[in-house]
């Protein structure tokens, strides 16, 4: 077989002017335009409501971004040859990135709402130092969870003020700022290298750029780990400032391998539908990207069980409150409930045979279905330090849906407007052909 | 072109070279058990023969005398046992994972390596048995660990983790020890095939179970493994997750901390990768097999070194960085002692060994080089012991009490319980060398370019011979 049968042209996998997907960013266009007035509404209504719905749609599609950076990286890391049809798919959600900070900008006066420390922070120091110093160490921590809410100046309000004392060398207002521009410009410069030294190989067909590629993704991994594990300690476990957990990176990273992989799956079923792929992308393709969606999954429930778990079993008030905070009150036990039996057992047994994950529908119906339950994972990260004793607060739920699509739309505008620029498939990879020869052994 | 055929341009090479072909497999490997033992094999099982024997007579003296005996005393109730217990059971991670998951993964390369690392494990996980075993003190009330009904009615306690330990660790021992023997069957035939004597042809044809190659027996091969395989991905995390929850859901600052479950694995992984990567490099050498154990699955073993030595890395950060943010007086204590008090040194040496030392592989020189890879390996199985010692004795040491404060020394039938197992390994592992094949021919044999469906193909299209053992046969 000669190289040139098997190497397609570049303009073959292009979306066609006026086909469906060509105008699909508009449609995610609308839909962040809804959901931007829907959540500015909300943001006049109710402020404080407002932070943490915004909050949670910028969780949403930042987990997202994340995991397809992951899968970007681990293809070039390990010079895989099977996923080189599939990962322009992925590339596209990394391109994403441009947005990301624009759609986290709205947070930053929403931080004095969000954060607990941030309000002690500076002014509060002194003070709290006074009572860490007053305040039963060991002993007391017990009390906290048991007075939790009594009064102003209860014990533990006075043990907590200490506690955040001793953390303001980390959470405080300047430092907290300097790291989330390091996150940033660490994202744009994976994200933008990733997808520009990919697509320069579209039409060069240079192989330079895989070496370059392979060399870019060790470095790349590590930036990746650090800055995914400390954007989430600051922007999601420090809503808990008491609460700590060595575990919630990895529980980060898990999730967000899990959304990323249902994306590509739905995005590649979509464009083989529209017939944009031909067989480029086929069931094998699929079958492996279902076994790796499996895994993750697998994965997920292995460390977000073995984290509940330890913390339970050990028992340290400090650090139970996580749980109870989503167990005490039927409404969040009820949706702790769903993640554990509708985000891992059902998708469990529906994509852990062969035959469902070289099924397209079945396949689909598995992404579609996580896609759906991460919804509901990351709602049960953020929410409950809206109102936290009060339960889930179903009523002005359409804040969160309107948060939702407006983050979701952005960041999907940008996503689709590149993929009408560029080939579908990394047709200038060197390994494109073992990934069209790959079959499942 | 075939799409298996390594592109030169962006660094690829193939695995083993060109004139390795399916005889030649067959011969290297069989002769090893087939021909006297070299010179070298002799020293290795005499000195491991020796310390066997120290093993025998430390456990004796222990067993008879009582666990007095050990350094182990209040505040460090465990102590080297546990350690030795930890290091043994993680090195024999590499070998599951080397066989299940990166079969599951397809990686080709594994087919070198496998054989040698599931022995490794199997004698790695007896050698972790003992120290639970011999632990208990009056060893033969050892079976009530075990939920069997008694006049006693006693039960163990099943919400204790060291219970859960108890079926982890066998569960994983007998699975091991079923994927080792099924994956060796086609090569007992091999072996029985080749034999030259009556004996040899019996006991190999036992162990053989009637082996003929057909094409069923090939399918209910395959399934079988990949049965087992699938099986024994789980086992590798749920084992050393199981042995991290013995200390992680106690309340002992540097023992209670979320990530312990992975971070245990992934460090189980680094030294089992470390144990293999030491004992191929002596095998390699001894017996000639450097064209079937190629520079290119040890650089590709020194990559995973490279990222499981970084996995620990960032679980060793998280646990810090927790300690202090956590604003918990007794953990950042713990640290703190860590790091600048009584031992420090070990725990230097530990991070030393297993972060700072496989950040040499960033280079490719350093990565083929192999004796900075030998200095590796040596050197994580070195910090690895530490890791152990470190997260076990250090926090142990001063508890929340300073009065009960207090420091380990080791006893000479401390030291004798741990170089002795390194008796009894090297021991079974010699005799293993001599009379198992330590290669999985078969295995390695389809993964020769001529096996690949596509070869014959690719050769019919091009006018030039194709690359790989056929062309060479033509030739």
């Amino acid at each position: 077989m000669s190289d040139a049968k098997k190497t397609p042209d570049s303009m073959k996998y292009r979306i066609p002017e006026g086909s469906a997907w060509d105008g699909a960013w508009k449609m995610a266009l609308t839909v962040a335009a809804l959901g931007g007035l829907v959540a500015l509404g909300g943001a006049f209504m109710d402020p404080k409501r407002f932070a943490f719905s915004y909050l949670y749609g910028f969780v949403t599609v930042l987990t997202l971004w994340l995991g397809s950076v992951f899968f970007v990286l681990i293809q070039h890391l390990t010079s895989a040859g099977w996923s080189v049809s599939v990962r322009r798919a992925s590339e596209f959600f990394v391109s994403g990135v441009v947005v990301l900070p624009f759609l986290f900008a709205p947070l930053i006066p929403n931080f004095k709402t969000l954060y607990p420390w941030w309000t002690t922070d500076k002014t509060g120091v002194a003070e709290a130092q006074e009572h860490a110093a007053a305040a039963p160490k060991g002993e007391g921590h017990e009390g906290a969870a048991v007075t939790e809410g009594e009064g102003e100046h209860s014990p533990a309000e006075l043990i907590e003020e200490a506690t955040l004392a001793k953390k303001s060398a980390y959470l405080n207002h300047t430092f907290f700022g300097i790291r989330m521009c390091v996150y940033f410009a660490v994202w744009l410069f994976l994200g933008l290298r990733l997808f520009r030294y990919s697509t320069a190989q579209d039409a060069t067909r240079d192989k330079q750029w895989t070496v370059k590629l392979q060399g870019f993704a060790p470095v790349a991994t590590i930036l990746f780990a650090f800055s995914l594990t400390f954007a989430g300690f600051d922007w999601i476990m420090s809503l808990e400032p008491g609460w700590y957990s060595t575990m919630f990176g990895v529980r980060i990273f898990a999730t967000s391998a899990v959304t990323s992989f249902a994306c590509i799956i739905l995005v590649t079923l979509g464009w083989k539908r529209a017939g944009l792929v031909h067989d480029e992308i086929n069931t094998e393709h699929l079958h492996d990207l279902g076994k790796l969606m499996f895994g993750f999954l697998v994965f997920w429930a292995y460390i977000s069980f073995s984290e509940f778990f330890l913390i339970w079993y050990a028992a340290i008030p400090e650090e139970t409150i996580y749980f109870h905070r989503r167990w005490d009150d039927q409404s969040w036990r009820t949706i702790s409930c769903m993640i554990v039996g509708l985000k891992f057992i059902v998708p469990f047994y529906l994509i852990m045979s062969r035959n469902a994950k070289r099924n397209n529908g079945l396949i689909g119906l598995g992404a579609g279905w996580l896609l759906a339950m991460h919804l509901v994972e990351i709602y049960y990260w953020i929410m409950p330090y809206y109102k936290p004793h009060a339960g889930v607060q179903w009523s002005g739920i359409w804040m969160e849906a309107g948060c939702v699509m407006a983050t979701v739309g952005v960041y999907m505008t940008r996503v689709l407007w590149n993929m009408r620029k560029h080939s579908l498939i990394a047709v200038g990879d060197p390994r494109l052909s073992r990934a069209l020869d790959f079959v499942n052994a | 072109m075939s799409a298996d055929s390594p592109i030169v341009e962006i660094g690829e090479t193939p695995l083993v070279p060109a004139h390795v072909s399916a005889a030649f497999v067959s011969d290297s490997v069989s002769r090893v058990t087939e021909q006297a033992s070299p010179v070298g094999w002799w020293m290795v099982f005499g000195v491991a023969l020796l310390f066997l024997g120290v093993l025998g007579l430390s456990v004796g003296y222990l067993v008879w005398n009582g666990i007095g005996s050990w350094g182990n005393n209040s505040p460090t109730a465990w102590a080297w046992d546990i350690t030795n217990f930890v290091w043994w059971i993680g090195i024999g991670h590499a070998g599951t994972l080397i066989s299940a998951v990166l079969f599951l993964f397809r990686q080709k390369w594994r087919t070198s390596v496998n054989r040698f690392a599931e022995a490794m494990t199997i004698f790695a996980v007896i050698c972790a048995l003992l120290y639970p075993t011999i632990h208990v003190g009056r060893i033969w009330a050892l079976y009530w660990a075990l939920p069997i009904p008694n006049q006693m009615a006693m039960w163990p306690n099943f919400k204790s983790p060291l219970l859960w330990d108890v079926f982890a660790v066998s569960t994983y021992f007998t699975v091991s020890l079923l994927f080792w023997f099924v994956g060796l069957i086609p090569d007992f035939a091999t072996l029985r095939d080749r034999a030259k004597n009556v004996a040899r042809k019996k006991v190999y044809g036992a162990l053989a179970l009637g082996w003929r190659g057909s094409n069923r027996h090939w399918r209910h091969y395959e399934r079988a493994y990949l049965i087992l395989a699938a099986l024994s991905t789980p086992l590798v995390l749920s084992v050393h997750s199981v042995v991290s929850f013995d200390f992680a859901t106690s309340v002992m600052p540097g023992w209670h901390t979320t990530i312990f479950p992975p971070y245990f694995v992934a460090g189980a992984v680094f030294s089992g990768f470390a144990m293999v990567m030491t004992l191929m490099l002596i095998c390699r050498q001894v017996y000639g097999l450097k064209d079937i154990m190629t520079m290119k699955h040890l650089e590709l073993m020194n990559k995973i070194m490279l990222v499981t030595g970084s996995l620990v890395g960032y679980a060793y950060s998280m646990e810090f960085f927790m300690a202090w943010y956590s604003g918990n007086a007794y953990e950042r204590y713990v640290f703190i002692n860590r790091a600048t008090g009584p031992y420090w040194w070990a725990y230097w040496t530990m991070v030393t060994c297993n972060v700072i030392s496989p950040q040499l592989f960033w280079s490719k020189r350093l990565r083929t080089s192999i004796p900075v890879m030998f200095a590796v390996s040596i050197t994580i199985n070195i910090g690895m012991w530490f890791e152990r010692f470190v997260i076990i004795v250090t926090s142990l040491h001063r508890d929340y009490l300073p009065s009960s404060w207090g420091m380990f020394h080791p006893t000479l039938i401390d030291i004798g319980c741990y170089t002795g197992s390194l008796g009894l390994f090297f021991t079974l592992f010699s005799l293993f060398i001599r009379w198992i094949p330590m290669v999985a021919m078969f295995e390695v044999k389809a993964a020769l370019p001529g096996a690949q469906p596509s070869h014959h193909h690719a050769h019919t299209e091009h006018a030039e011979p194709a690359h790989g053992a056929l062309a060479v046969k033509e030739a």
